[in-house]
């Protein structure tokens, strides 16, 4: 599986965890997020700086055709796809341990 | 929702009564428990076997082969034969997580169920993630994974 540390570290800050709610219902513009989060636009840049380099979000390219400074965010499905897995994992191990215990008391071994 | 409602939760029947299964579940985990299990990296499980000191306070071991002992955690519920929990020391993503196994009355016998939980109670981020993560993907495939039969 593959390393999800820079994806928990990059959801420390509580502004991030803001961006990534609200990309959640869908991809934002940069200022968009910088009005629904609070922030000035240097500090949101920065904070999807991180994001990106975690892997969480990424930059729609060529948002708009008509205007190369406009600048769109999305999650990457990714780090979730590989959470999920990670956890489909653990529910794998325990289903495994118990129907090892069914067998066993079916065997009738006591 | 939240990370705290944040769980794996797997059940089945066995065709005996509950405190029979209790006792083989806590005392006899030689008999049954499968070190070689895969995933176990991923639950947090131990590299041995799983061994429990049968009581309230008693220490979660796992067993090397060579009788080497390592504590992973210990028992937080001793309530035979309804149920048992446990602290869990997991490795990945680090953590205390809780392991609960109950055993209820069945009419073939008992229903056992084992839930783990409490990832990232220490860890923020991880909490967060998660939350992210139950609040629309999993919701539905966790569902899914519930109704699939384990049962004898």
């Amino acid at each position: 599986m593959s390393d999800l540390s820079p994806t928990f570290a990059a959801l420390g800050d509580p502004t991030r965890r803001g961006i990534v709610e609200v990309l959640r219902s869908g991809q934002r513009r940069a200022g968009e997020l910088s009005d629904a989060l609070g922030t000035s636009k240097p500090t949101m840049s920065r904070h999807l700086k991180v994001l990106r380099k975690s892997g969480l979000v990424e930059e729609v390219r060529d948002a708009d055709p008509d205007d190369a400074r406009v600048r769109i965010y999305r999650l990457r499905r990714e780090p979730f796809d590989d959470l999920q897995r990670w956890l489909d994992q653990v529910q794998a191990y325990w289903t495994d341990q118990l129907d090892a215990f069914r067998e066993h008391i079916e065997r009738g071994d006591r | 929702m939240t990370a705290a409602d944040a769980r794996v939760h797997v059940t089945t029947v066995v065709s005996t009564d509950p405190a029979t299964a209790f006792a083989v579940f806590t005392e006899r985990t030689e008999l049954w428990w499968r070190p070689e299990a895969r995933y176990r990296f991923a639950a947090g499980g131990p590299d041995g076997a799983l061994r429990l000191e049968p009581r309230l306070g008693g220490a979660v071991w796992d067993i090397a082969d060579d009788g080497a002992r390592e504590t992973l955690g210990e028992i937080l519920v001793w309530d035979p034969p309804h149920a048992l929990r446990f602290s869990f020391r997991a490795r990945h993503p680090v953590g205390r997580t809780e392991v609960e196994v109950t055993f209820e009355p069945h009419r073939r016998g008992t229903r056992v169920s084992i839930t783990q939980h409490g990832w990232g109670q220490r860890e923020v981020a991880v909490k967060n993630l998660l939350s992210v993560l139950w609040g629309d993907l999993l919701n539905a495939l966790r569902r899914e994974l519930a109704a699939a039969p384990h049962e004898a």
